[in-house]
């Protein structure tokens, strides 16, 4: 925590050492939200990168104090989250002409080298509702507190409690009828 | 079947790497996001450590000085003596005049970037330069900051409501609280400035091997002198020089708020005072003697939704007492009060229809918190009765000397620990209450209907009036819908305590650099959302 609150300091003050220092301690866990949330590699790397970039425009939104972690983990679902209702819209009016796995594959500059897990469990975590996912992905991965994700999604703890109660039930369930297949 | 904890495990446990090519891509892009950034905004984040983390300079800069020092004098004195952090800052405290001059090494040459003059019980001046430009301009007298921006030519003024500068001070030591056994006591490094001998400690930290602060502590355990090294081809180089002088004579009269004839003076306060005045409100009510909540505006929009334009803020022999009250807690945080919207109804024939609420706009400004929002039918709309009602449900929530002022007319005080304040402070964390009103008020719904553009549009413009201000980051508008915990928290927790702040679409923070169309669609899709998160559960 100490090394976060000096980065931050240090990055307020427009140091790019410690912006690069942000970004590879967080990257990998950010990209695993987001991919997580999405299932969707493309748009997770240009998400993460956006989340970045977005940062080091505005370092005075950082808070000495603040959680960096949780910081960037609620920015990077809080774009997953527009990029989703986005795609939402576009299914909707029949114009995602993309089917996400083949864009996956077709990437040519892939940033993300995906493990079978993260594979296994972000196919599994993509068959239950959106905001169950992010409840889950936003505790277990982003490390943040329930209050903090409800603040974020502007719904009272306990829905939060449900989604994530509910949602590991039903990734327990997608989970093992994979296993016996 | 997998225990739920293997499930868990297996989400936590997942792994992910990345390609390094399109790593460095990214970092260019982001770093070169920083640089833009910086020439843009070079008052926020030039580096000048101070400038970002205390926005009232003068004594917070020198007390920060003092709080970064002095505490790895507690591992030198150990329990059973004053330590030299108190000493030092009761001698900060007990200044009658400080004076700041604030020096960075720029291409081969010294730049100053800050000159900061303060007087106690009269005033406090701060004048900023960004590579020999100025950028910024502040004047205090104890009530009232007026800030200047030679890019607008407009000075603007905020309380200085809830802030005590060198409490405020105190926050930079969280930062450094695990320093304590990093400074370290350089004896060849003493000087004398102004005559003054003055001892050197160096502050190291393993996690930056390139950078190292040294402080000059006088006899009196003043700092006198600060610097930050870097370390470039194994030499330490200065790049960054802050003097600090005690007792000096001021002349007062640089602390009257004159800019200049032609400069644009603009008051928030006043524009909200007006547009959100309790005693022109559709419906007030005083509550527990301390705070006052109103409606300034309920309205049909077509859809079925319902707007309404509400505030809450301390009355003002509240703001009076919390002034005057001492923090009981170590940790710092200036009075912080919200409310909430509950699910709420509107009655028809004894009938209720449940309405869920979203913000579209929001504004914390010196204690008061501003909320537009629609409420949303979760069941079939039936307001066309002429009788209807709305019946408003909210809670109301107050952090610090404001909680402890209401716990004491009755409310209950909650637990916060990890519910309300950040982890690292729980043990020092000041008084939360939170209180439900069900309802608050019953209001009668009015007959004529608007359209959705026309409720939007009327939000828009009071956001644009208050825009200069945010300029400056004294008022910030920006998409709430982006906003991390965090930044939510800290609005209510910032220095100056005048934040605003305006749910806009995607990054665009400026009503300016946003048109009405795009922030009524943004709000539309927001509807949208709402109503597909209610329908799916």
């Amino acid at each position: 925590m100490i090394e976060d609150k000096l980065l931050i300091w240090k990055f307020k003050r427009g140091s790019s050492d410690a912006l690069s220092r942000i970004y590879e301690k967080y990257k990998n866990s950010l990209l695993k939200i987001v991919s997580g949330l999405l299932n969707e590699t493309a748009a997770a790397e240009d998400i993460v990168h956006d989340c970045f970039v977005s940062l080091a425009q505005s370092p005075e939104k950082l808070r000495l104090n603040g959680n960096l972690k949780s910081y960037l983990a609620t920015s990077a679902a809080n774009r997953a989250r527009n990029w989703n209702s986005a795609r939402q819209r576009r299914e909707t009016a029949g114009l995602n002409d993309a089917d996400p796995a083949a864009s996956n594959s077709k990437r040519p500059e892939q940033w993300i080298i995906a493990g079978e897990r993260l594979k296994t469990v972000n196919r599994a975590l993509a068959q239950i509702p959106y905001e169950q996912r992010e409840a889950i992905i936003l505790h277990l991965q982003g490390g943040m507190k329930f209050k903090a994700i409800a603040e974020s999604q502007n719904v009272s703890i306990n829905t939060v409690q449900s989604r994530y109660r509910y949602g590991l039930e039903k990734l327990r369930s997608i989970l093992d009828s994979e296993a016996e297949l | 079947m997998k225990p739920a904890e293997n499930i868990k495990k297996l989400i936590k446990d997942v792994e992910l790497d990345t390609n390094a090519q399109m790593d460095k891509a990214v970092l260019n892009d982001v770093l070169e996001a920083l640089e833009e950034s910086k020439k843009k905004k070079p008052a926020a984040i030039k580096p000048n450590r101070w400038r970002t983390i205390m926005k009232s300079r003068i004594t917070k800069l020198a007390a920060a000085a003092v709080v970064i020092g002095a505490i790895g004098f507690f591992s030198f004195l150990g329990n059973g003596q004053t330590s030299l952090y108190a000493q030092a800052m009761r001698a900060l405290q007990e200044a009658q005049s400080i004076h700041v001059l604030g020096k960075h090494f720029h291409d081969g040459q010294w730049e100053t970037v800050e000159d900061i003059w303060f007087e106690r019980d009269v005033g406090a001046l701060g004048v900023f330069w960004s590579k020999g430009e100025k950028t910024k301009v502040i004047i205090e007298d104890g009530n009232s900051r007026w800030v200047y921006s030679p890019l607008t030519n407009t000075a603007i003024r905020s309380s200085e409501f809830g802030c005590q500068l060198i409490d405020e001070a105190a926050e930079i030591l969280k930062a450094f609280e695990n320093w304590e056994d990093r400074l370290v006591r350089t004896p060849s490094g003493d000087i004398s400035i102004d005559n003054i001998p003055c001892q050197l400690y160096v502050l190291y930290h393993p996690e930056l091997p390139d950078d190292r602060y040294s402080f000059w502590f006088d006899q009196d355990r003043r700092v006198r002198q600060l610097e930050h090294q870097q370390k470039l081809n194994e030499e330490w180089e200065i790049d960054q020089f802050t003097k600090i002088e005690y007792d000096l004579p001021v002349d007062t009269s640089i602390f009257d708020v004159d800019f200049g004839p032609d400069v644009t003076l603009l008051d928030p306060e006043k524009i909200l005072g007006q547009d959100f005045d309790p005693a022109k409100a559709l419906f007030s009510e005083l509550i527990s003697d301390r705070v006052i909540f109103a409606v300034h505006d309920l309205k049909k929009a077509q859809g079925g939704f319902l707007y309404l334009l509400s505030s809450i803020r301390p009355t003002e022999d509240t703001k009076r007492g919390i002034k005057s009250r001492r923090a009981k807690a170590k940790t710092v945080v200036p009075n912080y009060l919200s409310f909430e919207f509950l699910q709420s109804s509107v009655q028809v024939s004894g009938t209720k229809y449940p309405y869920k609420c979203i913000k579209i706009a929001e504004i914390v400004h010196n204690g008061m918190h501003i909320q537009g929002v629609l409420f949303i039918p979760k069941t079939e709309s039936k307001w066309d009765v002429p009788d209807s009602k709305f019946e408003v449900s909210l809670q109301v929530r107050a952090i610090g000397k404001l909680a402890d002022m209401l716990v004491e007319e009755g409310w209950q005080e909650i637990s916060h620990g990890e519910k309300e304040l950040p982890a690292e402070a729980p043990a020092e964390a000041p008084a939360v209450t939170l209180r439900l009103f069900k309802p608050i008020a019953t209001l009668q719904l009015p007959g004529e209907e608007f359209l959705l553009e026309q409720i939007t549009g009327q939000q828009y413009l009071k956001s644009s009036a208050l825009e200069p201000a945010v300029q400056m980051d004294i008022l910030i508008l920006k998409p709430l819908h982006l906003m991390s915990s965090e930044e939510i928290e800290e609005a209510g927790f910032l220095e100056d305590n005048s934040l605003s702040r305006i749910e806009t679409l995607g990054l665009t923070s400026k009503p300016s650099e946003l048109t009405i169309e795009e922030y009524t669609d943004y709000v539309r899709s927001t509807i949208e959302v709402a109503i597909n998160q209610y329908q799916s559960h």
